[in-house]
């Protein structure tokens, strides 16, 4: 029997649950300057409290979100320790059997240099071999005893963990079961629709006509995406409405898929190299998200209005005197870094987006304060 | 009641702090980079429920820190072009 090493890093998972407090306690930070303001702190003008208003919001998220990370976190130490006496167990028990076989071997071949020589089966030397060989055969079968039980121990530890895991996974901020089943199909028909740019080529195509049944899977696995798309931009203002265009006008619909296609590329005219632009008729759902996207501009005409209005600064009153220190730490340099593994999300460049244009609008600000600093002062005239 | 007074400065970097949590927020990413530490089991895919599967109020919660964020530079800067205009209007200076 070939015993298998067993995968898994202790040291890993520690780092994992190292980020993972890291992410909550900057989730912690968050949650708590969100909720001081909302609770005790009275912004001077509607734009202040709207702003207020809108921090406050978010402290029940950020507080499960915490919650979520460092439970995670415990899971992740609690499982560490199992992982690593598992393999060293396994490790030494590998160790042991391939060395036992290794004498098993040797043993056997001095037995049979023994009788070649002459050497009885039931005499003093072979019997003597062949004592030693069990012993090594005892070992072998130990060691596979060990290796069963540590793998055993790991996949207990791993079950208590799993279910640990799941229970954290099962709170209010989870994603929705079909707001899942629509990503998760999307992801699975987008796979398999690509077969069909593949399957557009002139030599694969003449191949694929004697077989229709590709060229049919393939035309409702683009449905399929489709259908996705438009549940993830519709109910979630997820999805991308030129995909949703784009994919109606190119995909094969079947059943279904006419009204789906005007619904997508109405608003839309088409120009002769098939391309949709848009015009200024919109679906009903295209209403609803510009109608959000109204709102959070005329919300921040009105914030800025205000504030230009009233040319002074902000005041805060209440119980946030560490408002800008207490973001500064859920944001500081030296704080654990968030949990991350890889950049995947569509809506992250938005963000960045958003962020370096801020920054800039900083950046200007300051050289024009370092500029003004430069200039010589009214004394000095 | 204390009253305490944030002048632009502090909002506009009130704004960069709110606009750096939403980026780091946004970077989270893939778990199943992280798989191979949890060894042969189930814990793996359990911990990916923890950490991928609350994409929706993460996304909503981006969504809103940079748009606070993105607000309070907004009105931060606001405040210093009005201040610079009022001090160039009272004190005289660069015009």
């Amino acid at each position: 029997m070939l015993l298998q090493p067993l995968p898994g890093n202790a040291g890993g998972l520690e780092a994992i649950a190292h980020h993972l407090d890291g992410s909550a306690a900057r989730f912690l930070t968050l949650g708590t300057v969100a909720r001081e303001l909302g609770r005790g702190a009275v912004w001077d003008g509607p734009a202040g409290e709207a702003f207020g208003a809108e921090l406050a919001q978010l402290g029940p998220v950020l507080q499960r979100v915490e919650e979520r990370y460092t439970r995670a976190a415990q899971e992740l130490r609690a499982l560490a320790p199992a992982i690593d006496r598992a393999q060293r167990v396994v490790a030494a028990a590998i160790a042991q059997a391939k060395d036992a076989n290794a004498q098993i071997a040797a043993l056997e071949e001095r037995i049979v240099t023994a009788m070649t020589a002459g050497a009885e089966w039931g005499s003093i030397e072979v019997l003597s071999l062949r004592r030693a060989q069990q012993q090594q055969v005892a070992r072998m079968r130990a060691a596979e005893a060990d290796h069963a039980r540590a793998w055993s121990d790991f996949e207990a530890a791993d079950a208590r963990c799993a279910a640990a895991l799941r229970a954290v996974a099962g709170d209010d901020v989870a994603d929705p079961t079909f707001y899942r089943f629509l990503h998760r199909t999307r992801s699975i028909a987008e796979t398999t629709a690509s077969v069909a740019a593949i399957v557009s080529l002139p030599g694969v195509k003449q191949l694929v006509s004697r077989a229709p049944v590709v060229g049919a899977v393939t035309a409702v696995a683009g449905w399929v995406a489709l259908a996705a798309e438009t549940g993830l931009t519709v109910v979630y203002d997820e999805g991308s409405w030129a995909v949703l265009a784009a994919g109606a006008a190119g995909t094969v619909v079947g059943f279904g898929g006419g009204a789906l296609k005007r619904g997508a590329t109405a608003g839309s005219v088409r120009t002769v190299r098939g391309q949709y632009i848009s015009v200024h008729r919109f679906t009903a759902g295209q209403r609803a998200r510009i109608g959000v996207r109204a709102e959070a501009a005329e919300r921040k005409d009105a914030f800025l209005k205000e504030l230009g209005a009233k040319p002074r600064n902000p005041s805060l009153r209440g119980r946030s005197p560490g408002l800008v220190e207490g973001f500064h730490l859920a944001r500081a340099s030296r704080a654990v870094p968030m949990y991350v593994a890889g950049v995947t999300l569509e809506k992250a460049p938005k963000v960045i987006e958003q962020a370096q244009t801020a920054r800039t609008r900083v950046q200007e600000l300051e050289a024009r304060r370092e500029e003004k600093r430069e200039q010589p002062s009214p004394a000095s005239w | 009641m204390p009253s305490v007074r944030v002048d632009a400065a502090e909002v506009t970097t009130l704004g960069l702090r709110l606009l750096d949590l939403a980026d780091e927020l946004a970077a989270q990413g893939n778990p199943q980079i992280d798989a191979w530490a949890f060894g042969p089991g189930q814990s793996a895919s359990a911990f990916e429920e923890v950490v991928a599967q609350w994409q929706l109020h993460r996304l909503r919660l981006c969504g809103a820190l940079a748009g606070l964020g993105e607000g309070a530079v907004s009105a931060g800067g606001l405040y210093v072009d009005v201040e610079e205009t009022n001090g160039r209007l009272m004190i005289g200076g660069d015009r």
